[in-house]
């Protein structure tokens, strides 16, 4: 089927809109659904439900899908009736099933339909890896020079105790506070020359 | 199979006034899980299910507190068995009304539960009176650490455990907070406020779950994503979130009770008169008496019953719990007529002070 605004490109995304009380449905192409969706900026800021949030993520969650499938489809050439057959050969679950519900097969069909999901992951979750409870995620910590950990040795923890290193030390401590990490780099390295002299 | 002891040992997790109860009624954490390689329990014949439902139990008996939980199949159930452990919030009501082979492991007065073949494999649950996410996420986890020695878990190292549905990925986490709004709800702010919540990455509910609209001034707050944080920092930021809300609904309360206290006075004494008499009440009015009453005692307006006790009616009054109370089938005018009963009973003692 053809796009019903551009009449050139496949359709691939089955398009909603409700305004007022009219809604109109038609399919089209990758490109017009993501004009139409910025040109209604996706939530009427003037008729603001809070217990449609829910509901509208999953009905957003439902289009990106078929934008998530229009992506793989445009970069792999493969038709959509072939992708939405796609089943998992560990259950036997096809892709369109999870189109339709929202729920994969079973455990194996994350490996299965992994070109098709790792996008809509992204878009459902932003773009991020899972972290474990116990894992150390601070982002600062190749920016403070720790003293005595690399090396270990005495004469290094001698040398940190120089004033200047200290001053040097403190003005990170500030500069991480005030969110410069630039400044806060190229303390770290004066003190690494300091530390060397 | 019968619940009867419920009805008189509404769990001690709820008996005890909370943190912030005089806003937060409950907090809730909720893990899924799933058993690697295997079909979620939508996709899965009987037989399947059953083993699933076979190696959660033997897993969950050998936790330490095995001893005190019920471990219960819901195809061997009634339907209103079912229907009242799920406004006992030990079962969900998706739990309650799918077909299939289903099981739930609960202990009550720990507020704590096991549901078997939910939408996920197991997903397990505590709740907490007031606000108290961060003792019921770290009990949570190690009930959760225990259980992963003994049944091996779908995991991976980017997604994190594998759930039916692709917005529970990551720690497969909900920490929820079940708030009472009403100062919120009668300034007309509440929709204000609960979209600010919904920009930080939270999701809003009714009372009864995905509710539609604002029916009562109760609501649940809920994080949205659970992939990319750790479940200690999703845990912050719901409890960061709702002390905000519960400081602006205490401040909004002030402000009214200056404006207008005479008149909200009024309402309260009047609610506590309606409830205290009526003969037949619906759950929708009951629920809203509730609610005025609760401001009253947390005013000092209302004397002779306390929060826990008014958390407690909240459950009572639903349909599920009032056949059980009056050991009979009720229809609907009966069923009104016993709310009244129950609420005239429990709040005999209840007055203007």
């Amino acid at each position: 089927m053809l796009c019903q605004k551009c009449h050139q490109r496949q359709a691939t995304v089955f398009f909603s809109q409700t305004v007022g009380n009219q809604t109109t449905q038609s399919h089209l192409c990758e490109v017009c659904a993501r004009e139409e969706t910025k040109a209604y900026g996706g939530m009427n800021p003037f008729n603001f439900n809070p217990f449609a949030a829910f509901s509208d993520f999953l009905n957003n969650f439902m289009a990106w899908d078929d934008g998530a499938i229009a992506e793989v489809n445009s970069g792999r050439t493969k038709p959509t009736s072939v992708d939405s057959q796609l089943q998992c050969p560990h259950c036997g679950y096809q892709l369109s099933f999870f189109r339709q519900n929202g729920r994969l097969g079973c455990t194996k069909c994350y490996e299965s339909f992994k070109t098709v999901l790792d996008p809509l992951v992204s878009s459902i979750h932003g773009n991020v890896r899972h972290i474990e409870e116990g894992e150390k995620v601070g982002k600062f910590e190749s920016v403070v020079p720790t003293p005595g950990v690399d090396s270990g040795n005495s004469a290094e923890e001698r040398r940190s105790q120089k004033p200047e290193i200290k001053a040097l030390r403190e003005k990170i401590t500030q500069a991480i506070q005030n969110e410069q990490y630039e400044e806060a780099a190229r303390l770290r390295d004066e003190i690494k020359k300091l530390g060397n002299s | 199979m019968a619940f009867e002891d419920l009805l008189t040992s509404n769990g001690d997790w709820f008996l005890k006034p909370g943190p912030s109860c005089e806003v937060v009624i409950s907090s809730r954490v909720r893990f899924a899980r799933n058993l690697e390689g295997n079909k979620f329990p939508h996709h899965s014949n009987a037989m399947e299910q059953r083993q699933i439902v076979d190696e959660v139990q033997k897993a969950v008996l050998t936790l330490p507190q095995a001893m005190n939980l019920k471990f219960i199949r819901l195809n061997e159930i009634s339907s209103l068995d079912r229907q009242f452990l799920t406004e006992h919030q030990l079962i969900s009501a998706e739990h309650a009304a799918s077909l299939g082979e289903r099981a739930v492991a609960f202990d009550e007065k720990d507020g704590l539960s096991f549901l078997v073949n939910e939408e996920d494999h197991l997903r397990l649950q505590v709740f907490r009176a007031g606000l108290n996410l961060k003792e019921a996420f770290q009990y949570l986890n190690q009930i959760d650490q225990a259980l992963s020695a003994q049944l091996h878990y779908a995991k991976d190292p980017q997604l994190g455990y594998l759930t039916a549905c692709p917005t529970n990925l990551g720690n497969a986490m909900r920490a929820s907070v079940m708030l009472h709004l009403p100062a919120l709800v009668y300034s007309n702010r509440a929709a204000q406020v609960l979209q600010g919540v919904t920009q930080v990455g939270l999701t809003v509910r009714g009372l009864q779950g995905e509710t539609t609209q604002i029916s009562s001034a109760f609501f649940q707050i809920s994080n949205q994503s659970s992939l990319g944080k750790k479940g200690a920092e999703i845990v912050e930021h719901v409890d960061r979130v709702a002390r905000q809300i519960i400081e602006v609904e205490l401040q909004t309360q002030k402000a009214v009770f200056q404006q207008e206290g005479l008149k909200l006075q009024d309402r309260i004494c009047r609610a506590l008169g309606t409830l205290k008499n009526a003969r037949i009440i619906s759950l929708q009015e009951a629920l809203d008496g509730l609610s005025a009453l609760r401001v009253g005692v947390e005013q000092k307006i209302l004397k002779g019953i306390d929060l826990p006790n008014l958390n407690h009616l909240l459950i009572l009054i639903k349909p599920a719990h009032l056949v059980k109370i009056a050991a009979r089938e009720l229809n609907p005018e009966q069923d009104a007529m016993e709310r009244a009963r129950i609420l005239g009973m429990y709040l005999k003692n209840a007055e203007a002070a």
